[in-house]
């Protein structure tokens, strides 16, 4: 009783800080410089809305806004949407600039962490944190890329913080954490070098469809930024895998001290053949989905089929390569760490 | 370089995999043609929403039953993926509708007005996004509900004379030592995917324009929804298997 007692207090307070938070960023128009309307009314092409903030607090304002149905650039506004606006002296009207973003953003997190803190409870508050100390650790890095670090240098540098501190909070300090962070660094550095063999000594990549790449950059500099997508991009993967084995192994050395050698590797290797297909998975459709609109405004373009994959898809297809390299390299590599470090196991 | 790597790939299964490993490209073989079956779909007209919700349910199937076998732990997580992502679906079509994430911002592609193409195209952009967090969110589902069923089995082989709410209890004490690392894969692998977007963002926008921005709004509540859809699957999957484990 005072156990469900504690439980419905604890919740309580997770909401009233989840609400708190949300009320303050949904309410945040006073803190921008632009100038901000909530739409009350809108009529066609024709938009009707409050003034947020700024020397015309309060003020109603009339906005017009056209659109494609499709909506592949264009935006279709709702009642109830905060736009950022600005006059134009010349024109002596109010034009948008774009549409305000932040508290959709705040709502979805909050819902994913307050469910990472219901159901996981400590577990979940420890993802959490980990998430919150990696994002920070991830934006102090883009800063210091912006500064002209070395994105290559940056990345190997966020993977061993990345594994360790997850690594850490995940199984506390302890002889399993460091067998892990050892297999996991070893396969992540393993597919480095494969994919940086590949990438210099293979044919020659192309980098014009890369989304979003800085231009104008040097073949050399993309070089750097696809090796970094490929370390941290397998680095969830391969930890699952490492840490799923090493704790097995531990397990089973626990429970039966004279257990022999090949019996250990071949209890890891099942364990481990079990999960390493449904990750396959999540790697392939998490890579790939972002393709699907790509796909369909190319295709109705006219573009060949063939062009669009080759083109759009490559590093998509790249990253599930490497990743599910990962995956397969790990099994066998933390199986030989973990036997390879614990002694007194009877060959057999 | 897709060549070489693929031929590393298959190399490696043949040195370290067995016929499970073979089994599971197989599948994700498949998995891979009916992605490319979502598209063509949409391509010809057909409704992108009912398109990809078909393709979800085959790639559950495909990936529950055939890389698995058919027995009551794949069927109650197949139930369990189909209860996510009902409910995914309609809160993800809620927050699409509200924060216009569809579509690219103005000059991501090659492919806009000012080069000479349409995008007068017959397909709704805002459906096409639910699409894509849908096929994203259906992979870790289904991996993390395989999980707690199949390791919740073994539970109730163990002690057949645990409780239904027992039994419930313990599928959530197990669900709650693999959420981490779920979610960790998951953000890495957005990380490592917008990666170059992230370096394009911090080179020219500030950050308040960076989070109210479509592109970065678009790739965060992906692939949170993602991460939501695979926290809420653990109480259902532990639901589901309460019941029909006996």
């Amino acid at each position: 009783m005072d156990k469900n007692k504690r439980l419905i207090i604890k919740l309580i307070a997770l909401f009233l800080c989840t609400s708190v938070i949300y009320f303050l960023i949904y309410n945040n128009a006073s803190s921008y410089d632009d100038s901000i309307v909530k739409i009350i009314d809108i009529d066609g092409s024709r938009i009707t809305g409050e003034l947020l903030n700024g020397d015309n607090e309060g003020e109603t304002i009339e906005l017009t806004h056209e659109y494609e149905s499709s909506l592949v650039y264009d935006e279709k506004y709702h009642e109830g949407n905060f736009l950022f606006v600005s006059y134009s002296e010349v024109k002596e009207a109010w034009s948008i600039i774009g549409m305000k973003r932040d508290y959709i953003i705040v709502l979805v997190l909050l819902i994913l962490f307050n469910l990472l803190l219901i159901v996981g409870q400590k577990q979940g508050f420890y993802t959490v944190l980990g998430l919150c100390v990696n994002v920070l650790i991830f934006i102090f890095s883009m800063s210091l890329f912006d500064k002209g670090s070395n994105i290559l240098l940056l990345s190997i540098f966020m993977t061993i913080f990345f594994a360790c501190l997850i690594l850490l909070l995940i199984n506390g300090r302890n002889r399993n954490t460091l067998l892990s962070i050892f297999s996991t660094l070893s396969s992540v550095l393993i597919i480095g070098i494969i994919s940086t063999l590949v990438i210099y000594y293979g044919p020659e990549v192309s980098y014009d469809f890369m989304e979003f790449m800085p231009q104008p950059h040097s073949t050399g500099e993309a070089n750097l930024v696809l090796i970094s997508e490929i370390l941290i991009g397998g680095l969830g993967v391969i930890m699952d895998i490492s840490v799923t084995i090493t704790t097995t192994a531990t397990e089973l050395i626990d429970k039966n001290p004279n257990i022999s050698k090949r019996a250990l590797v071949d209890s890891c290797k099942k364990v481990s053949n079990d999960i390493s297909g449904t990750m396959i998975n999540v790697v392939l459709l998490t890579n790939i989905a972002s393709f699907l609109p790509v796909f369909v405004l190319a295709i109705n373009n006219d573009f060949r089929i063939s062009t669009i994959v080759k083109n759009n898809m490559f590093f998509e297809i790249v990253r599930f390569l490497t990743g599910s390299i990962g995956i397969i390299l790990t099994i066998p590599l933390a199986i030989f760490i973990v036997t390879k470090f614990t002694r007194g196991l009877k060959r057999a | 370089m897709i060549l070489i790597l693929s031929l590393v790939f298959i190399l490696l299964i043949f040195l370290f995999g067995s016929n499970k490993t073979a089994q599971s490209i197989v599948t994700t073989l498949i998995n891979f043609g009916v992605f490319f079956s979502i598209l063509f779909a949409i391509y010809f007209g057909m409704n992108s929403i009912l398109a990809t919700i078909i393709g979800c349910v085959i790639i559950s199937l495909i990936t529950l039953f055939y890389q698995n076998e058919i027995n009551i732990k794949t069927t109650s997580a197949f139930y369990s993926v189909l209860v996510v992502l009902v409910i995914s679906m309609s809160f993800t079509f809620f927050i699409c509708y509200y924060s216009n994430i569809q579509g690219f911002p103005i000059g991501q592609y090659e492919i806009r007005v000012s080069n000479g193409y349409s995008d007068e195209i017959e397909v709704n952009m805002m459906f096409l996004q639910i699409a894509v967090i849908l096929i994203v969110l259906i992979g870790s589902a289904i991996d993390t509900s395989l999980s707690v069923s199949s390791a919740l089995y073994e539970v109730k082989e163990h002690n057949p004379n645990l409780t239904k709410i027992e039994v419930f209890n313990s599928g959530i004490s197990i669900g709650k030592g693999i959420i981490g690392s779920t979610i960790n894969t998951l953000f890495f692998i957005f990380i490592a995917e917008y990666l170059s977007l992230f370096l394009y963002l911090v080179k020219y926008y500030d950050f308040v324009r960076i989070i109210n921005s479509k592109e970065f709004t678009q790739e965060v509540i992906t692939i949170s929804i993602a991460g939501i859809a695979s926290v809420l699957i653990i109480p259902i999957t532990a639901f589901i298997c309460s019941r029909k484990y006996k």
